[in-house]
């Protein structure tokens, strides 16, 4: 009886011993899948692409090279070779599965044996909130994909490398005519104000778009698409009541159908030629006159039924697909979806445009997240850059965007894309939209908070609370995430 | 009895006594290690964790430990320090008084006029303070806080009542002789088991307005398109809308819940109701059928035994049902986060469904505010202390443990 026990006293110590060295032991990282890549879509031949090639403003990367070496190192003499780099990012199924067999191709040819893990962490959502809850609890990874307010946000916790020296490094950086390469748009939107330098690194690029159904709008008696907001108004209402023929499945007729989502907000502001925060990023002035005159306009449309929220996850790319939604905006990345959905449902003729505008010409919203490298050894982090500036090469930035609907950020990657351009007429029509002149979402910390706030006044306003009213509420919620995120001085 | 023996049993005595303290104090050893891993456990994962966050509530905690800023966030939350005494000041007046009510009803005491004073002294006191108090409180504290509380009440009074009723209205058919009786039992009992996210993420496209089987099935009986409910994305009060069914016009301040909470609310009943109705049959097992058959030959009706004997004795399954659902409507989150996503930001539409537990979670992840929610979390337990403890009081004296 007492050898039981005692038995028992030891199991259960074991036991508890057990746990407790579980509990200690280093996760390992999810090992890269082993598929081959996929070939290249690109040719070598030139493309029409957006008629640009003013030299950069990056004008922080064009400062002297003054970096601190207790973070960088000597950049110029280090050796990466070797060493084993874990990149956190959005993607899911198809394109996790791209990004898998890139990074493989990476690892398998690159000079230093650097071998990069990527590891998936299923949304853009849960990606910011694990870098979060990473922070305090020092486990973060070497890189990962970051938005510029998210990069702010991290720099202001100080997890962050400045990519200014890497950019500027000879040994590992760009030449001038490299960056001259790349289109202006995507440079200058990673250049974070608070910090007046540059924390991420663009491989590639999206943009909001309207979607519109050209054959209901020939049923409805109009030639094209409309390109002021007075137009769109009109065709919206008149498409909710007289349905499209082919329309098919279960639901309401509308002009447009919409998410709620803080970036649709930023696009119609910047149609109107308004910004959403300040230029010098000290506060946001989203309730000024054209955030009034959007939300006015917005807010009418729905009361006279014209339009209406989706009530579903990706319910306005569905119901645009079965016919059942006139317009839809959102970014262009979801091209292939949204063709897919066509395709299965009312499969009617369609195409692209720039939101309408009360600008001369349309002002876009020309957005993407990018790459950021966290702080670690100067020996990981030169790797982490070498890796990202792989993808950022041409060969790479075709290859991911002929795949996944994103735009390439440089124009000699769109060169290698012609055949692509050649199948897809659409993508082809959009990228042209890169030329025009577009807004910058708030590259500053706390305007992830300040997007659930404006997406809470978009909620509200649409339910029919007042204008001026929810916009002053979200913009001084919007202040206050402002200075408690914003950096000590 | 000669020295040599005296000396003899003594020393064995001794050594008898010595040997029983040792054995005692194996025991005890023994005990605390077997002790020792559980103790572990709860430290490591609920006491530790516990006095972190107090820890963090503290502190100004933004991703990061920040400055020390005391009782801060908790002033942000409840107000200046004068109405949070005068509140919690107030409460503690009050209960104390309603004890003391208590002890004087239940005592024949010499001393009752003078408890009888210090009750009155208390009640007056303890009511003038609450009433000075709580407006100040509303007005100086965090305005979302104090709405998120009403909508979890709503929420609370909108489920557990209906959870219990009809719980125990089942579990009694159940528990006659009824054919297929295992299987009824079983048929109730999976939306309990069912996982969270995937049973709330298909209530959700139930209740979807366009596309929905409910929508569908109400306008298949002819109920026009424009009357068809907009469920999760209806932000007005249920009786803001019974009232223009029947051409009322309620004002919106006593409109009470959202449709959207109402919604939720039907969901959190399915769930719950299967569940307890298995505890309730359990309860109902345990009634010993001799107070029945004593029942039936003083002539009881059905009604009067179902009031007289099923109900006291099934009492104790009542009271922690009911403190269980309570508990459980303040710390519900998953089901009211998958349903209401598609909405709009948490809390949507309007705020209507932003329930205690809800706002903690935005202030936690939307704004990083970790102190913040830290104190918020505070603020709950204790408000779920309270309850528990007024349920607890209240349950005295009406519990029947048979």
């Amino acid at each position: 009886m007492r050898e039981r026990k005692w038995f028992a006293l030891i199991a259960v110590l074991a036991l508890l011993l057990a746990v407790l060295t579980a509990c200690g032991q280093k996760t390992t990282p999810t090992a890269a899948p082993t598929e081959k890549p996929t070939e290249a879509q690109a040719t070598e031949a030139p493309t029409t692409a957006p008629a640009e090639t003013e030299a950069p403003t990056a004008a922080p990367t064009e400062e002297a090279p003054a970096y601190d070496t207790a973070i960088y190192g000597d950049l110029e003499n280090i050796d990466p070779s070797g060493q084993e780099v874990t990149y956190w990012y959005q993607h899911t199924r198809s394109r996790e599965e791209l990004l898998q067999s890139m990074i493989d191709e990476f690892n398998r040819t690159n000079e230093w044996g650097i071998t990069v893990k990527g590891e998936s962490q299923g949304g853009y959502g849960p990606l910011y909130q694990k870098i979060i809850a990473g922070i305090p609890a020092h486990q973060l990874p070497t890189m990962a994909v970051a938005y510029q307010n998210q990069a702010a946000t991290y720099a202001v916790q100080d997890v962050l490398v400045a990519l200014d020296p890497y950019v500027q490094s000879k040994k590992w950086g760009y030449s001038q005519d490299d960056l001259k390469d790349f289109f202006p748009v995507a440079l200058t939107a990673d250049y974070l104000p608070q910090f007046k330098g540059r924390y991420g690194w663009p491989p590639y690029k999206s943009m909001e778009v309207m979607y519109y159904n050209q054959d209901w709008l020939k049923e409805l008696g109009y030639d094209g698409p409309p390109t002021t907001w007075d137009e769109f108004g009109e065709m919206a209402c008149k498409a909710a009541q007289q349905p499209f023929s082919k329309a098919t499945g279960e639901g309401k007729s509308l002009g447009y159908e919409y998410s709620i989502d803080a970036s649709r907000f930023a696009t119609f502001i910047f149609s109107r030629g308004g910004t959403i925060i300040a230029d010098d990023a000290s506060k946001y002035v989203f309730n000024e006159q054209p955030g009034v005159d959007t939300m006015k306009f917005w807010q009418d449309l729905v009361n006279k039924g014209c339009a209406a929220q989706a009530t579903e996850k990706y319910g306005d790319q569905t119901d645009f697909g079965n016919g059942l939604s006139l317009f839809t905006v959102g970014s262009i990345s979801g091209l292939p979806y949204y063709a897919k959905a066509v395709e299965s449902g009312a499969n009617f003729s369609w195409s692209v445009n720039p939101p309408p505008h009360t600008t001369a010409e349309p002002r876009m919203n020309i957005y993407g997240a990018s790459q950021s490298i966290f702080k670690s050894t100067p020996e990981q982090q030169l790797a982490a850059w070498l890796f990202i500036k792989w993808m950022s090469e041409p060969e790479q930035q075709a290859k991911w965007a002929s795949s996944t609907g994103y735009f390439p950020t440089r124009q000699s990657a769109a060169d290698l894309m012609k055949d692509y351009f050649a199948e897809h007429p659409i993508y082809k029509k959009a990228f042209g939209f890169m030329a025009y002149e577009s807004g910058v979402e708030s590259p500053v910390a706390g305007y992830d908070e300040c997007r659930t706030a404006i997406s809470d006044m978009l909620t509200n306003v649409l339910g029919g609370a007042d204008v001026q009213g929810g916009l002053d509420g979200a913009v001084e919620q919007c202040n206050e995430y402002l200075q408690e995120a914003a950096p000590s001085k | 009895m000669t020295i040599a023996e005296q000396s003899v049993s003594t020393s064995s005595e001794t050594a008898r006594r010595n040997g029983r303290r040792a054995r005692k104090i194996r025991e005890a050893i023994e005990a605390y290690l077997f002790l020792l891993p559980g103790t572990l456990i709860l430290l490591t994962f609920n006491l530790i964790p516990i006095f972190y966050a107090l820890y963090i509530s503290m502190h100004k905690w933004r991703i990061q430990k920040g400055k020390f800023i005391g009782f801060a966030n908790y002033l942000k939350a409840l107000g200046t320090p004068i109405d949070i005494l005068s509140v919690l000041g107030g409460l503690g007046l009050l209960a104390g008084a309603w004890m003391l009510w208590r002890k004087i009803k239940a005592e024949d005491s010499n001393g009752k006029l003078l408890l009888k004073f210090l009750f009155a002294f208390m009640l007056l006191f303890g009511g003038i303070a609450f009433i000075l108090g709580f407006p100040k409180m509303l007005a100086d504290g965090d305005k979302m806080l104090f709405k998120a509380l009403l909508i979890t009440f709503y929420y609370s009074i909108g489920t557990v009542p209906f959870q219990i009723i009809f719980s125990f209205l089942l579990a009694t058919i159940l528990f006659q002789d009824i054919k297929g009786k295992t299987t009824w039992r079983i048929i109730y009992f999976p939306p309990y088991v069912t996982v969270t996210v995937a049973s709330a993420a298909v209530w959700q496209s139930i209740f979807d307005p366009s596309k929905g089987l409910i929508n569908i099935t109400l306008g298949g009986l002819g109920v026009p398109e424009a009357a068809l409910p907009k469920w999760l994305f209806e932000a007005q009060g249920i009786n803001v809308i019974i009232g223009h069914w029947f051409g009322i016009n309620v004002p919106s301040w006593a409109g009470g819940p959202s449709l959207a909470l109402v919604a939720v609310m039907i969901y959190n009943i399915w769930t719950f109701v299967g569940y307890n109705s298995v505890i309730y049959l359990a309860g109902l097992g345990n009634i010993p059928s001799s107070l029945y058959e004593a029942a039936e030959i003083d002539g009881a009706s059905r009604w009067e035994t179902l009031r007289n004997v099923t109900l006291p004795l099934v009492s104790p399954t009542t009271y922690f049902l009911t403190m269980m659902g309570i508990l459980g409507t303040f710390r519900a989150f998953n089901h009211i986060y998958v349903m209401t996503q598609v909405v709009g930001p948490v809390g949507s539409p309007r705020g209507t469904t932003m329930t205690a537990s809800m706002l903690i979670w935005k202030n936690f992840w939307d704004g990083n505010r970790f102190g913040y929610a830290s104190a918020l979390a505070f603020v709950l337990a204790g408000v779920m202390l309270s309850i528990t403890w007024i349920q607890g009081r209240i349950a005295e004296g009406r519990v029947h443990y048979g």
